[in-house]
């Protein structure tokens, strides 16, 4: 019966909670001696006293259910988040009651039920009116990254309590690792290794091939508009074949075999992947900054060739979500990583990541462009 | 108004409240008024900047810790020397202590303090006093409280807000800043302030009254009255026949308007008189049983509540230096919130110690009724008893059995002779206060034969001599008239002055019949308006003792039954509005089985008709509904026409200067093409459209504020050059 009334009382606060400030200990306190005393005289100005502090105590009640009656409240997230990057979330907040106004409202928001204070608070919100509140959002660890809901907070009328709502407005969002600046000595590696791959020719892409002047029978759509106002005649832009500067980024996210020296531990595997996913993504964001069709390996997943910020996002959305899948013995190297190499010898740059060292996967995919170890650049 | 002054402002007044409740109650000595009347005007002078910053905050935290160390050991000495008394000193310290945190409202915690020394204030008046004027300063106290607390709130989270808010976040928005207060938020507030009243008058009537009152310390001074102890001097009602002191206030719940009989409430009665001073030889008194209704039995001869020419009242008395309760001739039962009750031979009732404080009791009683038998027995039989005790004479001149049986030469039976005596001193004799300082020898035979001047002790005490010397037992009673009868709280108030003593003659059948043969007296002409007002007044006095003081678990109970009852009446008559129906519809029924017997075919033609029209008035009113629903969505409310007019003007105005609105462009694209062409516009563009589009499609209210800021923008607008 106890157990069956608890699960009432829980189920009927599960959306409101009411706890006390330390004004409120006092009064309740102060409360409690007059009743005491009121009792002990039997004095009715003092029953009158008790219940002036005890109707005190229900407009309290009554008062912070009006203020957080009839909100709407609407979180803005954005539509990228990176890991360890600031961004800006907001809430919209309207007060949808004809004549109440809101006061002293503080809006949190909920991450694995605990409330997160985004320093948001309303001295007071007019019957019918709206505000937009914009918040540092910063999410420390890529992956999905979900708010379940709202917490409001209000202290009104007299600061005596402070009563909680939990409004379930759940916001899931995918946190895209942390983009990191190549070191200078990679990036030189990588631009060499990027000439000599690169056979530069005409055809569609992205990146500039050349200017030239326009031709009768020219799309119409590839006029530069600004070098042929600056030269006074019509010049059209070529773009390079995108085939021609292609790059496979690859990431293994199981460790085949015996576990590497010195990776015993799986907090340090942990990291040392999440280094790796890290340095991948930053990889990406280069090669796509340079023009790259960019194709992906992680684990058995493929994400084949692609331009464009789009396809940068694409790859990125993949990189937070993957995870260190399985260390057993008998797993084994997806096919992908064997033809690693083949592709380089076709004029492709293929580039392996390797979370720690690992000579066994090194040999089998022996042609590629470049091995990198997040360990080399700290 | 600022909310900083708004919030210093009540909590000064807050203090104020609570000051005046202690300056009522008279228990402070003149010069602690004097200081807490300064304190106040000073910390208000602060406020409204009238120049009292002068005396704020000059002295230094160790000055005023010194001065604080000196106030509470002059506490100490008050507590053991001067007034000996807890509560007393107390106040005086609090009123220092009042006085110290009123001219040093710094930080919060200052603020607290004198919120809690406001309310020992008033918790301290509540000990002292039971008096109207509490209400008043209790209403004051909430109503300042509920400001107090709500600005204090209100501060605390702008203040919290601002140290908060980082420079580099931008200007803080208006939602994150204080207001002022604005009439809706003072009508809010005031609003609030009337809810928590209603929720505090209604907690208060339905909190149990469990209260034990041990440790209850009555500081109500008694009254002094007389006429009422076991042995009373003769004149001695006299002395408070000019005092206009409210003793009691009695109503009757069973009678709509004024008693129409004469009515005495009785208090003492005597047997013995010495030719001086009235005694009762009969004073031993015992304990009154209780029935099951807690009430206490006086007599036992007629059962209470069952005579229909029985009074019930409720009577509220001030505590009174003597222990007899007051009731209508003759008490049968009393009931109250008493443990114990006495009655002596007399049939008077008394406490077993004079009450400490205003109390109420409810009284049963019946009239005196004299058997048409003993009116016109000649003569009659007295037991021993009573003879014993009511035919006693003191030395008196024969001349005063001489005049009784010269007034009632004329009489055939005692009761005749009863009459004859009342109405030869009824008619013979003047009333008349002023009969002398100094008692005489012989009052009786003074009144009766030298000054034939007196009031009710000389009229009372020599009718029951003569009746006496005639051989008919008879005795002094003493107690009040009913006093004026109050037309707006519908009962009596009766005072000092309406003190009285009558006669009561003792018939063997009847009991005791009373007379009185004291001549009525016209009471002197009052102003008529004032007299009102004091009637209006004393009957809120009366309500606020009935319903506040005295309200006790006996009132609640007594509502209790009577939500009960009412129930129980209410669940009667709809039972029988149940079972009406049900017979109702076993007719229908029975008719409606005999006609589908006769009539099969038709009936269910007719059912079939019916379910048709039916269905279509279902049909049509749904439909209308739909109508009504879409003629509703489709028509804009007053405040979106506004808008509308106010978008339209801006449309017109930038029509005139050549940019005309195309048809398939919607508002906000107008507006960002206008602002891309005309610069120069766009913070009146734009802002204007937003509200168009708030109003119109949001739905939002469009406010006075809102009104003018489009006015302003339109007129910006207007003298804008291109």
């Amino acid at each position: 019966m106890l157990e069956r009334l608890r699960a009432f009382f829980r189920w009927f606060y599960r959306y409101r909670s009411i706890r006390l400030t330390p004004e409120g200990t006092r009064f309740v306190l102060l409360t409690l001696a007059v009743g005491v005393a009121a009792i002990n005289t039997g004095n009715n100005l003092l029953y009158l006293l008790l219940a002036m502090m005890l109707s005190l105590i229900v407009m309290s009640g009554i008062l912070s259910e009006q203020c957080l009656k009839q909100l709407d409240i609407r979180r803005l997230m954005p539509e990228h988040v990176f890991a360890n990057r600031p961004t800006t979330a907001a809430f919209s907040i309207a007060n949808r009651k004809a004549r109440f106004p809101t006061f002293s409202l503080r809006v949190m928001d909920l991450v694995e039920r605990r409330p997160i204070d985004r320093d948001i608070h309303l001295l007071h919100l007019p019957p019918r009116a709206s505000v937009l509140e914009s918040y540092p959002l910063l999410v420390t660890r890529r992956g999905r990254y979900r708010i379940e809901g709202i917490k409001l907070l209000t202290r009104f009328p007299f600061g005596l309590f402070i009563k909680a709502a939990t409004m379930p407005l759940a916001s899931d969002v995918v946190v895209y690792p942390e983009l990191k600046p190549l070191s200078e000595g990679l990036v030189h590696d990588l631009t060499t290794l990027g000439h000599e791959q690169a056979m530069p020719r005409r055809g569609p892409g992205v990146a500039l091939y050349r200017l030239r002047r326009y031709l009768p029978g020219d799309d119409s759509r590839t006029i530069h508009w600004k070098t042929t106002a600056r030269q006074a005649r019509l010049m059209v832009k070529e773009t390079e074949a995108e085939d021609q500067r292609r790059v496979s980024l690859a990431l293994p996210t199981a460790v085949p075999g015996p576990r590497p020296a010195g990776h015993d531990d799986p907090p340090s595997r942990e990291q040392s992947f999440e280094q790796a996913v890290v340095l991948t993504a930053s990889l990406a964001a280069f090669f796509q900054e340079q023009g790259f069709a960019i194709r992906m390996l992680i684990g058995d997943q493929e994400i084949t060739y692609g331009a464009g910020l789009g396809h940068l996002y694409d790859i990125l959305h993949s990189l937070a979500l993957c995870q260190l899948t399985s260390t057993s013995e008998s797993a084994t190297l997806p096919q992908g990583f064997y033809t690693l190499g083949e592709r380089t010898a076709l004029g492709e740059l293929t580039i392996l990541v390797l979370p720690w060292a690992d000579p066994d996967l090194a040999a089998a995919c022996r042609g590629v462009s470049r091995i990198i170890q997040p360990s080399e650049f700290p | 108004m600022n909310l900083e002054r708004a919030f210093r402002l009540s909590s000064i007044l807050l203090a104020a409240s609570g000051f005046s409740g202690l300056l009522l109650t008279g228990a402070m000595p003149i010069g602690l008024v004097v200081l807490g009347l300064s304190g106040l005007l000073v910390s208000l002078a602060h406020v409204f900047g009238w120049g009292a910053d002068w005396f704020i905050f000059k002295l230094s935290r160790g000055t005023w810790n010194v001065l604080m160390i000196v106030a509470f050991l002059a506490f100490g000495v008050d507590l053991l020397w001067i007034s000996q008394d807890l509560l007393p000193a107390g106040v005086h310290f609090l009123i220092i202590l009042m006085v110290n945190k009123l001219l040093n409202l710094q930080q919060r915690k200052d603020f607290l303090q004198l919120y809690a020394i406001s309310l020992s204030g008033l918790l301290a008046t509540a000990a002292l006093t039971v008096e109207l004027w509490y209400g008043a300063v209790f209403i004051a106290y909430l109503l300042a409280a509920i400001w107090t607390l709500l600005l204090y709130h209100l501060k605390s989270e702008a203040e919290e807000v601002q140290l908060a808010w980082h420079p580099s976040k931008g200007p803080v928005g208006a939602a994150r800043t204080p207001g002022p207060i604005t009439a809706r938020m003072f009508w809010t507030t005031n609003g609030i302030a009337v809810g928590a009243f209603c929720l505090t008058l209604t907690i208060f009537f339905v909190t149990p009254r469990i209260g034990t009152g041990y440790f209850q310390k009555n500081r109500v001074e008694r009254l002094r009255t007389s006429g009422f102890s076991e042995k009373v001097d003769l004149g001695v009602i006299g002395a408070i026949k000019l005092d206009p002191t409210v003793v009691m206030r009695v109503e009757f719940p069973d009678q709509k308007g004024p008693v129409a009989e004469r009515i005495y409430f009785r208090g003492a009665a005597f047997d013995t008189y010495n030719g001086r001073s009235w005694a009762n030889s009969l004073a031993k008194r015992h304990v009154l049983g209780r029935s099951r209704d807690g009430d206490f039995k006086v007599s036992d001869a007629a059962p209470a509540g069952k005579d229909p020419a029985g009074f019930r009242q409720e009577i509220l008395i001030e505590a009174l230096d003597v222990s007899v309760l007051f009731g209508v001739s003759f008490v049968d039962s009393v009931k109250g919130n008493f443990l114990i009750l006495q009655a002596d031979g007399m049939g008077s009732v008394y406490f077993p110690y004079p009450p400490t404080a205003r109390f109420q009791y409810s009284v049963y009683s019946t009239p005196d009724h004299l058997l048409k038998e003993e009116r016109t027995a000649a003569s009659m039989t007295y037991p021993a008893h009573i003879k014993e005790h009511f035919l006693q004479l003191p030395d008196l001149s024969p001349r005063v059995a001489e005049l009784a049986r010269t007034v009632a030469q004329q009489a055939k039976t005692p009761y005749e002779m009863a009459l004859a005596v009342e109405r030869h001193l009824q008619e013979n004799y003047r009333y008349s206060l002023e009969v002398g300082m100094e008692l005489p020898v012989s009052p009786v035979e003074e009144f009766l034969f030298t000054r034939k001047t007196g009031y009710c002790e000389h009229y009372a005490t020599a009718m029951v001599m003569m009746l006496r010397s005639l051989g008919i037992p008879a005795r002094l009673t003493t107690g009040f008239l009913p006093g004026e009868w109050n037309d707006f709280g519908n009962y009596y108030t009766v005072r000092q002055r309406d003190a009285h003593a009558w006669v009561e003659v003792y018939f063997p059948r009847s009991g005791w019949v009373t007379f009185d043969p004291t001549p009525s007296v016209a009471v002197g002409a009052s102003n008529p308006l004032w007299t009102k007002v004091a009637r209006v007044v004393d009957s809120i006095r009366l309500k606020w003792d009935r319903f506040v003081i005295q309200y006790s678990f006996r009132d609640q109970m007594a509502v209790a039954q009577g939500v009960r009852e009412r129930s129980d009446q209410v669940r009667v008559r709809v039972w029988g509005m149940v079972a009406a129906t049900l017979r109702w519809w076993a007719t229908v029924r029975t008719w409606f089985d005999e006609f589908s017997r006769t009539y099969g075919v038709l009936l269910a033609g007719g059912l079939v008709i019916c379910a048709g029209i039916a269905g279509l008035i279902v049909a049509v009113a749904i439909r209308g509904r739909r109508w009504a629903g879409r003629l509703q969505a489709g028509l804009p409310t007053a405040r979106q026409v506004s808008a509308v007019r106010l978008y339209a003007r801006m449309l017109r105005l930038l029509e005139s200067r050549g940019f005309g609105k195309p048809p398939g462009a919607t508002p906000l694209e107008f507006a960002r093409h206008v602002s891309r062409e005309w610069a120069g516009v766009s913070s009146f563009v734009l802002p204007l459209t937003e509200l168009y589009y708030r109003v119109r499609f949001g739905r939002e209210l469009l406010t006075p504020q809102d009104r003018r800021r489009a006015e302003e923008l339109l007129g910006n607008l207007l003298l804008a050059k291109r």
